[in-house]
């Protein structure tokens, strides 16, 4: 009669599961450069490989967003954007080019009014996608633009705080 | 060492009873005037932007919204607005009304679906609130 398998082994072995789950995950974050930063509300997107800074809009999941436009149209979103958000804490930076949190504090309602139909493609493109997090990019290649545009990865569920 | 007890246990009375007494507003009944007992810049955050930009433009109050059984575009848009702005702020009396208005746009849009939230008394008489505070003013 053999004896029972030892309850150690799959424990020792779903651990080292779970850490290669783990290293796996970290290791495809780092490939697509996407990381977020501190924000409540609107979270910092970094992606170095593109020399791109973006905003992220994840207070809730876009379709939060989506249904409000449904509703009321994009002047309404722009109302909301423009009056909710807890920004990040840290410079929004690639290579030479940066902005700071109380630049973006002051500048986020005119970012936000400045250019309604990019807004409304960016939110529309993002629903259809899924739920995609909405953002906004801030600098580009190296360079400060100003572009709604809308990703997939990191921002889907969002955070209700 | 019974009269003791007995002492504590009428502090104790006392102490809840004046509590009750000073939350209760004096116990003078639920006719109190809710705007007048909450700074309205909070409250305002969550609840102007739908009002004026929902409600107003489709001749709507916030009970309406509560009663209605199905939701069109409109009150699915209010549900939306409050949800993004709600955060964890203090809305006093009005909690009742937007926390259920919140909880029933994410009953009604979630996958699978589940059942959505009735509205209770309570959340009709702080719809109530709401929409005589706006009208008076509250948030203008």
């Amino acid at each position: 009669m053999s004896a029972p398998p030892s309850p150690r082994v799959p424990r020792a072995g779903m651990r080292r599961l779970m850490l290669l789950s783990a290293a796996a995950l970290a290791l495809g974050l780092s490939a697509c450069n996407i990381t977020w930063t501190a924000g409540k509300t609107h979270g910092a997107i970094i992606e170095t490989s593109a020399a791109r800074a973006s905003i992220g809009i994840w207070r809730a999941p876009t379709r939060v967003l989506y249904d409000v436009y449904g509703s009321a149209g994009i002047t309404t979103v722009q109302d909301i954007l423009c009056a909710h958000g807890t920004f990040p804490t840290l410079r929004l930076a690639v290579g030479k080019r940066s902005v700071s949190s109380d630049a973006l504090k002051k500048k986020w309602c005119g970012y936000v009014r400045g250019d309604g139909a990019d807004l409304r493609g960016a939110l529309i493109d993002a629903q259809r996608q899924r739920d995609n997090c909405l953002a906004l990019t801030l600098i580009s290649s190296g360079a400060y633009i100003k572009n709604w545009t809308h990703k997939s990865a990191g921002c889907k569920t969002g955070s209700l705080q | 060492m019974i009269a003791s007890r007995s002492v504590s246990q009428a502090l104790f009375a006392a102490i809840i009873g004046s509590w009750l007494l000073v939350a209760c507003g004096g116990g003078g009944g639920g006719n109190h005037d809710a705007s007048k007992e909450l700074t309205p810049t909070p409250v305002c955050d969550v609840v102007e932007i739908p009002h004026k930009r929902i409600l107003q433009p489709n001749d709507l109050t916030y009970r309406q919204v509560v009663d209605t059984e199905t939701w069109t575009k409109q009150e699915v848009g209010v549900g939306a607005a409050l949800l993004y702005a709600r955060g964890e702020r203090d809305l006093g009396p009005y909690t009742a009304v937007v926390d259920h208005l919140i909880d029933r746009y994410e009953a009604d849009q979630a996958e699978p679906p589940v059942d959505s939230p009735a509205p209770t008394t309570a959340v009709r008489r702080s719809a109530d609130d709401l929409d005589g505070a706006l009208a008076e003013g509250l948030c203008s």
